[in-house]
């Protein structure tokens, strides 16, 4: 599966990288809005990790954007703070998928990544 | 002020007394002087008539007198036409005929008999008579007596003697003897004047001297009004009137009277109007004055208003600014921990001695106690701040709840313990509730999560069911078989900072924050949260928490059965 991580801080942006290219994924990366939008231009990517403040401001542009871009390509965002505390999240950022809270565990994570996945097959097939 | 006011009253009452009383006078001497006049006018239009009657009468004798111009003398022709002549003239007495010697001849009466025998001369009745005879005779003019006493003794007249000439030779004398009482009362009959009569009480006089006059002309006190003399035959006639009550009466006149009221009565009212003007102008003033202060009140009122509305913006911004802050706080732990724990969870997956591993998984615990103390810190700095702000909405049940079990699910496998899971649900559950959903859900999970820390094996229970006595209210409950709360700890497991013993406490760690926080959150709510053991009533027995949340649950669609996974056994 291909992946696109966006996450300013490195160290977690590498801890989830190496832990979905050990699952075999194709991982990518991006630490800000503009990088995350220059990855996203011309891939397929299959599902989108975003984290939600990024240096540069707010990450739901870039849920957009890959909504566009990328129509096929699910969406985990991560937050630190409870944003959409009383679940407004699917009418302020329909193309968001899952939100997950930060500390995400690793198994956690793998567990959604694959049911993307699962899902992914079965649409392609 | 009261005092002031009456003075005022009687100073505007007599101010008006005195302006009618005035008036009146005016207005009292003009009705006077008005009736005077209409007196007098009334009075010559008297002497005027009677003047006139009496040349009428007299000119009406001269036809009789000429019979003896133009014929011969004759008795009875005479005494016809002179009978015919007094029916016309009620007022003449007697005519009689006196020839050139003055020696009355024939004559006509009123009465039955002649009073005054055939051939007496007429300078034996009397100075008057005679004077007036013998001027008529040397004059060839008519003349008159003046008021005489009548011959038949029938009251006052006078005689008037016309002279019959033919070609200068005197013939003789037709006497025309005029009672007045009667020529006066006839005369008022005929000129339809009865008032007059009624109205004055008068006096006739020729040359000074009573013709007639009223009998009650003496007893009348009123003003006499006297005529100008009007020339009759050489002598001056002239009539004398005093109003009686009975022209007052008739020309009766209130006009002064109701002039003087009126007046007296408008300017007590002008006056107290003008008055009333005044004290309402002063009241006004007064008012205003008051209002002016009421105003200044106001303003300073407003400003302290705005003060106090600034200072509360200003404390709703700092307030704000806790919750960024906060908030922001939150963020900031939250992910160099998750980077800490996924790089303990990398390293305790990698290939690596057992030695290490163990290390990692000691670290990966740690992180996350860290991470849990952090949370409930920051949690109770939000508490304290008053950041935490609870927000109602209306909630869909059945996912809530099936969020619930999820979570417990989740935590019951990461747990590795070996627990029974079970949902009980009452059969009427509203399909909606009115919550605020996220600090609900943050509560049942904090339940949950310490149901699971402290129970080493055995069940645990989540329990929704409808409570209270209209069926409003929602119980939550979290049903472990733990090792239950002993009796003389029970009041302080809600209290910050405290576990139940140290053992425990070492073997569950946490900063004993999370049963406190979620009573206050609870009671932000208005929900009560409170324990219960299970009995009996010994440690080991197990916990119950019980969430209420009260007047959440109005509505009264209850959710379909197969929304809710009904008491889902693990």
């Amino acid at each position: 599966m291909k992946i696109l991580i966006v996450e300013d801080d490195l160290v977690l942006c590498d801890v989830f990288s190496t832990f979905l290219r050990d699952a075999g994924h194709d991982v990518l990366e991006a630490h800000d809005i503009n990088s995350a939008i220059d990855r996203l231009r011309g891939r397929g990517f299959d599902l989108v990790i975003l984290d939600y403040y990024l240096p540069d401001g707010v990450s739901l542009p870039v849920a957009e954007y890959s909504c566009v871009v990328c129509p096929d390509a699910r969406i985990i965002l991560l937050t630190g703070s409870g944003v959409f505390p009383n679940g407004e999240a699917a009418i302020l950022a329909p193309c968001i998928d899952w939100t997950l809270r930060k500390p995400v565990p690793l198994e956690d994570l793998r567990a959604l990544v694959e049911y993307a996945a699962l899902n992914q097959h079965r649409a392609a097939k | 002020m009261t005092r002031n006011r009456w003075s005022d009253m009687l100073g505007a009452i007599t101010l008006c007394a005195i302006v009618a009383g005035a008036t009146w006078f005016m207005l009292d001497k003009e009705r006077a002087n008005r009736l005077a006049e209409k007196a007098q006018i009334e009075t010559d239009f008297q002497l005027r008539v009677l003047h006139r009657d009496i040349l009428l009468r007299v000119n009406s004798l001269r036809h009789i007198a000429s019979l003896w111009r133009i014929g011969d003398f004759d008795a009875d022709l005479f005494v016809s036409e002179a009978q015919d002549y007094m029916a016309q003239f009620p007022g003449v007495h007697a005519v009689r005929f006196a020839d050139a010697d003055l020696r009355l001849r024939f004559a006509a009466h009123r009465g039955e008999d002649a009073i005054i025998p055939f051939g007496t001369r007429i300078e034996e009745l009397g100075d008057r008579r005679r004077t007036a005879s013998r001027d008529a005779m040397r004059t060839g003019k008519v003349t008159i007596t003046g008021a005489v006493d009548l011959r038949d003794g029938s009251g006052r007249g006078f005689i008037a003697f016309i002279p019959v000439f033919r070609n200068e030779e005197f013939l003789g004398l037709v006497t025309l003897a005029f009672n007045a009482d009667a020529w006066k009362q006839d005369l008022l009959l005929i000129n339809d004047h009865h008032d007059y009569d009624r109205n004055f009480a008068s006096r006739i006089e020729i040359s000074g001297a009573t013709l007639q006059q009223d009998p009650e002309f003496n007893a009348t006190t009123t003003p006499t009004i006297n005529t100008e003399p009007i020339d009759l035959f050489g002598h001056d006639l002239r009539v004398q009137s005093r109003p009686t009550p009975n022209f007052t009466l008739a020309n009766r006149d209130i006009s002064p009277e109701v002039s003087a009221l009126l007046l007296g009565g408008l300017l007590f009212v002008g006056y107290m109007q003008l008055m009333l003007l005044l004290r309402s102008s002063r009241a006004e003033a007064r008012a205003e004055e008051s209002n002016a202060k009421l105003r200044e009140a106001n303003t300073a009122l407003a400003l302290e208003v705005d003060d106090r509305r600034r200072a509360e913006a200003a404390a709703r911004k700092s307030q704000n600014a806790t919750s960024r802050f906060l908030t922001t706080m939150s963020h900031e732990i939250r992910t160099p921990l998750n980077a800490i724990m996924g790089m303990f969870q990398l390293i305790e997956a990698a290939d690596i001695p057992e030695r290490h591993r163990k290390q990692a998984a000691a670290g990966y615990a740690s992180s996350q106690r860290l991470f849990r103390g952090l949370t409930n810190v920051l949690e109770v700095s939000r508490l304290d701040a008053g950041a935490l702000t609870i927000v109602e909405d209306t909630a869909l049940s059945a996912p809530l709840i099936n969020g619930w079990q999820a979570t417990l699910e989740g935590m019951v496998i990461r747990s590795g313990k070996p627990l029974q899971m079970q949902l009980d649900l009452g059969d009427d559950l509203p399909e909606t509730i009115r919550v605020d959903a996220g600090r609900v859900t943050q509560i049942v999970t904090n339940l949950l999560d310490n149901a699971v820390r402290f129970t080493a094996e055995g069940g645990i229970t989540l329990s929704v069911r409808r409570a209270g006595r209209g069926r409003d209210d929602l119980k939550i409950q979290v049903i472990d078989t733990g090792k239950g709360i002993p009796e003389d700890r029970k009041h302080t497991i809600f209290k910050r900072f405290y576990q139940l013993d140290n053992g425990l406490a070492r073997q569950h760690q946490g900063s004993g924050l999370g049963l406190s926080i979620c009573r206050e959150i609870a009671r932000l709510m208005g929900a009560t949260l409170t324990h219960a053991n299970r009995v009996p009533l010994d440690v080991g027995s197990g916990s119950t928490f019980t969430l209420r949340l009260h007047n959440v649950a109005k509505d009264r669609h209850t959710s379909t059965q197969s929304e809710l996974a009904l008491g889902e056994v693990m």
